[in-house]
């Protein structure tokens, strides 16, 4: 691929994942500021990395290659920049708290919708399964998105979230379960 | 009944549901981090004193870190022994390295800037914070085409007045 024709290949490729990418930056944030600061970042990563750029806090390169990466190292590089974000963000509270001027901002995460209304027919269910989505635990969402939505193996999973693959389908198991139960209890 | 039947209704309609798009907002910053390029500025021709002078400070650091090598060698040789560094001779290697590489770039990457609301500054007006990041890089070669890259990322913290009238 040539020099020229990367960005927009790199644009493509966003437009076509940038939805699943940014759903899974909100499991690992706290507000939808943060989800979309964090996917920026990890966005920034993967490019720098992919130019073969080192020292930038990306783990390794994609294919340096100009090619865009795949759906499963764009969720690690997520993670790692949530977990990065979650660090600077504590420091940040911990200043704040210590000064006078202490800044509220509400957690936003719950009023955004996560999902489009396209997709199902009715409404009114698509805002029952949003809705008990947003409840489950974030240890058993996050797995519960990445396979459903990013089309992760449980070996995949497991990879990315540095747990044991058992633990990964018995998250994913628990999360179903609880999704059943909501849905089907819910008037 | 196994586990993939009893969940196959409940995958199939979570299936359905597609994630919402990035805002345009987000999208834009997104791509122009696809649009921005490094700005190279070489080397070979410097026309002004800043241009040299974004070179003698990373020499200096480069020079400053082979000091820290040859310290923490000299470290070594106190607690484990002589054989150790005789045959590393670090003095040596600084030579080396200093005649045969040459620098050839010096540019640096300017990512979008952060808006991270507002704040009340200590006598208690509203400001804008916003928050850059960058990296300035610079690289040297040999005549063996071995590279040595240094990447030095920056950040500055602007606070710009609001206007409360």
């Amino acid at each position: 691929m040539s020099e020229k024709e990367k960005p927009q290949t790199w644009k493509s490729w966003f437009s076509e994942y940038g939805s699943r990418l940014l759903l899974f930056a909100r499991q690992q944030t706290r507000s939808e500021a943060d989800a979309e600061d964090v996917l920026q970042d990890a966005v920034l990563r993967l490019w720098r990395a992919d130019a073969g750029v080192t020292g930038v806090g990306a783990s390794s390169a994609p294919n340096s290659s100009g090619e865009p990466p795949d759906l499963a190292l764009a969720y690690t590089a997520i993670r790692h920049a949530a977990i990065d974000h979650a660090r600077k963000n504590g420091r940040r509270v911990a200043r704040e708290q210590k000064s006078e001027f202490v800044v509220d901002i509400a957690d936003a995460s719950g009023q955004v919708d996560w999902f489009g209304s396209d997709g199902l027919e009715q409404e009114e269910r698509k805002d029952m399964i949003e809705a008990a989505v947003k409840s489950l635990p974030e240890k058993f969402r996050e797995v519960l998105t990445l396979k459903i939505w990013g089309d992760l193996t449980f070996v995949q999973i497991a990879e990315k979230l540095g747990i044991p693959q058992n633990t990964a389908a018995s998250r994913y198991r628990y999360a179903m379960e609880n999704l059943k139960k909501s849905l089907t209890t819910t008037p | 009944m196994n586990d993939e039947n009893e969940f196959d209704e409940l995958e199939a309609e979570l299936r359905q549901l597609k994630p919402t798009a990035p805002s345009a907002e987000l999208e834009g910053k997104i791509f122009s981090i696809f649009d921005s390029e490094e700005k190279i500025v070489p080397i070979a021709t410097p026309q002004h004193q800043e241009t040299i002078m974004h070179w003698i400070r990373p020499i200096a650091a480069a020079a400053a870190v082979l000091a820290l090598f040859l310290g923490v060698a000299l470290l070594l040789r106190g607690s484990l022994g002589g054989d150790v560094v005789e045959k590393t001779e670090p003095k040596k290697a600084i030579t080396e390295i200093d005649a045969s590489f040459h620098p050839v770039k010096a540019g640096n990457l300017i990512m979008p800037p952060t808006d991270e609301g507002v704040i009340y500054d200590e006598n208690n007006e509203p400001q804008r914070s916003v928050r850059y990041k960058y990296h300035d890089r610079y690289q040297w070669i040999d005549e063996n085409g071995n590279r040595i890259e240094l990447s030095v990322p920056q950040e500055r913290r602007l606070l710009v007045p609001i206007e409360t009238d």
